[in-house]
């Protein structure tokens, strides 16, 4: 996504800046499935809403 | 023209989705292979057509999901995908139940809608990609007793130029056949279907392997620069 980490922050969050729209959220879902071996239910897609609530979700699966 | 390309076909099995695998295994795709009857799709790899071969229902999402993370295991790309899988429905609409309307339009539509995701997400990773999906030409000029179907099908034309408008540069484009010679007619009458060729201009049916040549060109780069198209392969039946 071309994010400096210096801005990644629980409080990210989709749509909130202009390197994570709805085209860089699907980059990211699949990033995230890739490197997680998941596969993200449409709903979770849709409630990836913050970095905050991507570590949540993502962990959901781990768990 | 597809040499070493991640290829995924529904309906494999039978039809013009047998064909198009033929053809894709001809031009060196790597090819995953969908369809309800497993022993259909292993006679192909018997007649030497390497490929992976799933037994799934498209229509069942969940079933699609489980079929997605086994294919993940197997590669992390896919260049091409063809939604071929479908049933042709006739019917007077006055004499077509419920049940019928939903599941002709859970296998023809809604099928499309479900793998189309999957494969999405992987093609928008991998910034290019071609979708086909094959629709009819009664989904553009209608058919008596074909009212589900053709609808179900109508519906296709919409999904694939608003999907080729949100995914660009992934292309995505419908082919629409005419009457062509497969299983899905074995429920039509020779009289019918006769009646069928006379009003075709080109005054035959298709072969399936001309559906799956017009499939492999939207494959392919030779169609670059085409999408949110409906290609019509139908002797001119529609120009009339």
């Amino acid at each position: 996504m071309g994010i400096s980490e210096d801005i990644i922050t629980d409080e990210l969050k989709y749509n909130e800046i202009d390197e994570w729209d709805s085209v860089a959220h699907m980059t990211l879902v699949g990033e995230i499935e890739d490197s997680f071996d998941i596969m993200l239910d449409t709903d979770d897609i849709i409630d990836m809403s913050s970095f905050a609530k991507a570590k949540e979700i993502v962990s959901k699966y781990l768990g | 023209m597809l040499k070493d390309k991640w290829v995924l076909i529904t309906g494999a099995s039978s039809g013009i989705g047998r064909e198009s695998v033929k053809l894709f295994a001809k031009n060196g795709a790597k090819l995953l292979l969908l369809a309800r009857d497993i022993e259909k799709l292993q006679s192909l790899q018997s007649i030497g057509i390497e490929s992976y071969i799933f037994s799934v229902d498209v229509s069942n999402y969940e079933e699609v999901k489980k079929c997605f993370m086994q294919i993940r295991k197997i590669t992390k790309s896919i260049d091409v995908l063809v939604n071929n899988a479908g049933i042709l429905e006739s019917a007077m609409f006055m004499m077509t139940n419920q049940k019928t309307i939903q599941n002709v339009f859970e296998v023809n539509t809604f099928s499309q809608m479900y793998v189309s995701q999957f494969v999405s997400k992987m093609m928008i990773k991998q910034k290019k990609g071609s979708i086909i999906n094959v629709t009819s030409i009664m989904g553009i000029s209608g058919a008596n007793a074909h009212t589900i179907y053709s609808a179900s099908k109508a519906a296709i034309i919409g999904f694939t130029k608003s999907l080729a408008k949100e995914l660009a540069p992934i292309r995505v484009n419908a082919i629409a056949p005419g009457i062509v010679d497969t299983p899905l007619l074995d429920s039509i009458s020779d009289e019918k279907k006769n009646e069928f060729i006379q009003k075709i201009p080109l005054k035959r049916l298709a072969l399936p392997q001309e559906i799956a040549q017009s499939i492999l060109f939207l494959a392919s780069d030779m169609s670059s620069y085409i999408t949110a198209s409906v290609l019509e392969v139908d002797g001119g039946l529609c120009s009339i």
